[in-house]
């Protein structure tokens, strides 16, 4: 599990994190673009709500276990070099790859439903903002278990309480995913 | 021996750093969320967007 590796020595979970945000940014920022010059000018805007709810139920399925969907990922982690170059510029790129997400495995679908939103119907303010925010989500997982007082204890903590956890976050983004469409 | 004070900081940061009050931190936020639109505060869309990306990045990184 790369949250105990050698990224974390001194303030290089610093840079990692800001690497996190920036590349969640540059996602945001991809995102809107894409969408704006490849979907929004030929899709009926009425569909934009349709397909984001569409998602929304189908990751809502896969995120409770009722289907198990392929989920569209670049399913591989960031290679070791990465890490290995050391210092605050390793961990800088590590957590940029992992801020972009699409550099690592997609162990949950809310992602793509975010992407989706930003695909569809984010203005650039918003998109510039989800990015951000997906990054620091990113971030804070692994800061917090840095923070913890007991590590290991919050690793097997993460892994009795998965399913409540998945089950909890789906139904928040439900939430707010309903207002963003 | 450890002092009171120092079992009740590490607990709060136990408590605080828990993967599960983290998810439940977002649920209230997302239902605060509904509340702030319902009654026409005009941030409340961005506050969603932000609500939405914070669960999927911290949703997908129990596999870093």
């Amino acid at each position: 599990m790369l949250l105990s590796s050698s990224v974390w020595r001194g303030n290089a979970r610093w840079w990692f994190a800001g690497g996190e945000l920036l590349g969640g940014i540059a996602s945001g920022l991809v995102g809107v673009v894409a969408g704006s010059l490849l979907l929004r000018w030929w899709l009926p805007t009425a569909a934009h709500a349709w397909l984001i709810a569409c998602a929304l139920v189908a990751v809502a399925a896969h995120e409770f276990g009722i289907v198990r969907l392929p989920l569209p990922q670049n399913a591989r982690q960031v290679p070791q070099w990465v890490i290995d170059e050391g210092g605050r510029f390793g961990a800088l790129q590590f957590g940029f790859e992992m801020g972009t997400g699409a550099r690592t495995f997609m162990t949950s679908g809310l992602p793509h439903l975010v992407l989706l939103a930003v695909l569809l119907i984010a203005a650039w303010p918003h998109a510039l903002l989800a990015g951000l925010a997906f990054g620091a989500g990113r971030a804070w997982m692994a800061l917090s278990r840095l923070w913890s007082p007991d590590p290991a204890g919050w690793d097997a903590t993460l892994r009795r309480r998965d399913a409540a956890v998945r089950a909890v976050l789906v139904v928040a983004a439900g939430f707010v995913a309903l207002l963003v469409a | 021996m450890t002092s009171p004070i120092t079992v009740a900081a590490r607990r709060g940061r136990r408590a605080a750093t828990h993967p599960l009050a983290t998810a439940a931190v977002l649920l209230t936020t997302a239902a605060g969320t509904w509340g702030l639109w319902a009654v026409g505060a005009p941030y409340a869309p961005t506050l969603a967007w932000v609500v939405l990306a914070l669960a999927a990045g911290y949703a997908v990184s129990g596999s870093v």
